[in-house]
């Protein structure tokens, strides 16, 4: 009896080890915990910027190939904005005029997944997010739409609904996640992407450029 | 039963515990390899797709400069072509070629390619050139109001073509004239009197109209300008003085090609001075004497003479042309005066005296061209608009890009096995760096 009490621990020792244990074990995977955070919400924001660039890239292309004359939305002027833009884009040179292509549309829409009513139907974690759709051949038989981006925000980063104030200070007010704004010849692009990172928080990217009309 | 020594059951049950451990510690690292593997996949993968979408980017912007090298090299008078798939231009980091053709009509299509990295991009475009507003557009141009006296006629011909009388061929109601350029401008309107024959345009301001007494006759348009002609001011070249400069009297002296700066000029009587062009003359004063001739040779170019005080023109004072040269002079005159030309005045060249008041007297005749504040006239006074002159004076205050750009657009790339190499640029189109030259050395 006597050896075997010697053998063993008691009880203090065993819950001061405990401790001990599960402090060395637990700080590392603290840390590497709130390291993993935070690379995945620098991978999230990453990816965001990636994504909004390549968007803005693309609707960029589009653009920079009309004329402020073949866009309806351009009468709007500076300080008012669209999340649609009509636009048609020069194919050719016939010897006396700009051959146009066929009326294209690049437009902010409500996601199919997530109809626009407060609610996270589609379960991604974010609310009534856009999306940016690009139609070609508007009104002809031929017409297409292609997905361009999804989980665009509703409204641009920093902006509140419908309260008519410029809260982001843009020089726009209430504007979508994507926006439109004319200035002589001129378009500036504004879109406001949106992700979640790891720990399911929602993490906002937005980008603006501005590009002259080549036509 | 055969019991054990404690001694050995620590032993054996310690090798038992090691062997587990070191399979946990292999599965483990076998999990980190893999997931390392993965991680390491996903970031080269990733790494790649951000490393082509910037390189598109790079050839997307490469070409936009290729496009615009190409119509840098237009507005120099080039073909617009720069280098060629065989021997592309380097510029930052990649490169490009830009092929012009000739679409006739001042017109020229411009097609870039450029290849940055993995990146491939074409661009087209069809410009225009333009040509500049020439200074002197037309036989008198004022600033105010412009009236044609009786009995006036305006014609135009081409100094460079011969005299005038050689093609003075034609006739109107027994006027003879040579061309039908026989502009006349104003800021203001431009009132007719009697008898005034205008072969060519009367173009009055924005706003203003022309107003005809009698029988007066203009064959063009009589239609208001558009915009305002903005009479530049004269940028007088910085040339040191060398003193005056005097022909004596029956003497004859020689300017050769080049800038000159004097203090006064003075043509002394029956004096000659020929003047070669190219030649820029600065004075303070000029005086043509009488009899006195300059003589421009404006073979290889104009001659602009800058006057900052006064001009004096004496009776039977000329300007003539070396034989077989065009008659390419011009004077511009910055201090506000009044110029009278003398009666009979034989005036060839172009004068340019935006502050000051130009009038003709009896008997004159003009083959050249006038642009001044104020321009009055005698009777009868017969003046001859020298097209030639619009080839060597531009308007510096409506310089305007001399390139319009007709449609842009993006095209593909050719040939397409650009495309599908990914390759670096050099080792795709087989050519070595360090041999390629810049944009602005390969112009074509």
């Amino acid at each position: 009896m006597k050896r075997t009490s010697k053998s063993g621990f008691s009880m203090l020792e065993l819950v001061v080890s405990a401790s001990i244990l599960s402090f060395v074990l637990g700080m590392p995977l603290m840390i590497f915990r709130s390291a993993e955070r935070m690379r995945s919400s620098v991978t999230t924001r990453g990816d965001l910027q990636a994504k909004t660039r390549h968007t803005i890239d693309r609707i960029a292309g589009r653009l920079a190939g009309s004329s402020a004359g073949m866009i309806p939305q351009s009468l709007l002027g500076a300080g008012q904005w669209s999340s649609i833009v009509d636009l048609q884009v020069a194919i050719g040179w016939n010897g006396a005029t700009v051959d146009w292509g066929t009326p294209e549309r690049l437009a902010l829409l409500v996601s199919p997944e997530d109809p626009d009513d407060g609610v996270d139907n589609d379960t991604d974690g974010m609310v009534d997010e856009r999306i940016v759709v690009w139609i070609t051949d508007v009104g002809l038989g031929t017409q297409r739409t292609t997905l361009v981006r999804r989980d665009v925000s509703e409204l641009m980063a920093g902006e509140i609904a419908g309260n008519g104030i410029d809260d982001n200070g843009n020089g726009l007010v209430d504007e979508a996640g994507l926006a439109f704004e004319f200035v002589d010849d001129q378009v500036v692009i504004r879109l406001s992407l949106q992700g979640l990172d790891s720990s399911n928080a929602i993490i906002e990217h937005t980008e603006e450029r501005r590009i002259a009309f080549r036509n | 039963m055969k019991l054990q020594r404690s001694s050995e059951l620590t032993v054996k049950g310690v090798g038992r515990r090691l062997g587990v451990a070191l399979m946990g510690v292999l599965v483990v690292l076998s999990g980190l390899l893999v997931l390392l593997a993965t991680f390491q996949q996903v970031t080269a993968r990733r790494s790649s797709e951000t490393r082509a979408s910037a390189d598109d980017r790079r050839a997307f912007y490469l070409a936009e400069t290729a496009l615009n090298e190409g119509m840098t090299a237009l507005r120099a008078g080039s073909s617009g072509a720069v280098g060629s798939e065989a021997a592309p231009a380097y510029f930052g980091g990649g490169v490009f070629w830009v092929e012009a053709t000739d679409l006739g009509s001042s017109r020229t299509r411009l097609e870039a390619t450029a290849l940055a990295g993995s990146g491939r991009a074409a661009l087209e475009a069809v410009v225009e050139v333009r040509p500049q507003e020439p200074l002197f557009r037309s036989v008198l141009n004022s600033k105010d109001p412009l009236g044609m006296a009786s009995g006036v006629t305006v014609d135009s011909f081409e100094s460079e073509l011969g005299t005038y009388a050689s093609q003075a061929t034609n006739s109107y109601s027994g006027i003879p004239f040579a061309k039908d350029n026989g502009d006349v401008c104003s800021n203001g309107s431009i009132t007719f009197a009697a008898g005034a024959s205008v072969f060519g345009d009367a173009t009055p301001g924005p706003g203003y109209t022309c107003s005809f007494t009698g029988s007066s006759y203009v064959s063009g348009s009589t239609l208001p300008a558009a915009d305002v002609f903005t009479f530049p001011v004269i940028n007088v070249p910085s040339t040191p003085v060398t003193g005056p400069l005097t022909v004596p009297n029956n003497g004859i002296s020689t300017l050769t090609t080049g800038s000159y700066g004097f203090s006064n000029l003075t043509i002394g009587n029956g004096g000659t001075l020929k003047v070669q062009g190219p030649a820029k003359i600065v004075c303070t004063d000029f005086t043509g004497n009488m009899y006195g001739r300059l003589e421009i040779d404006a073979t290889n170019g104009p001659v602009t003479i800058y006057v900052q005080g006064l001009y004096t023109h004496v009776n039977r004072f000329e300007a003539v042309p070396a034989p077989g040269s065009p008659m390419a002079v011009a004077f511009m005159l910055s201090a506000p005066q009044t110029i009278s030309f003398p009666p009979k005045a034989k005036l060839r060249g172009a004068y340019y005296a935006p502050d000051s008041e130009i009038q003709f007297t009896s008997d004159d005749e003009i083959w050249g061209a006038f642009a001044a504040k104020k321009v009055s006239m005698a009777s009868s006074t017969k003046f001859h608009f020298d097209e030639s002159l619009m080839d060597h004076w531009d308007n510096p205050a409506g310089k305007v890009d001399p390139l319009d750009l007709l449609v842009w657009r993006r095209i593909g790339v050719t040939p397409q096995s650009l495309l599908l190499d990914h390759r670096d640029p050099y080792t795709v189109l087989g050519v070595n760096k360090n041999a390629l030259l810049s944009p602005a050395q390969s112009w074509l």
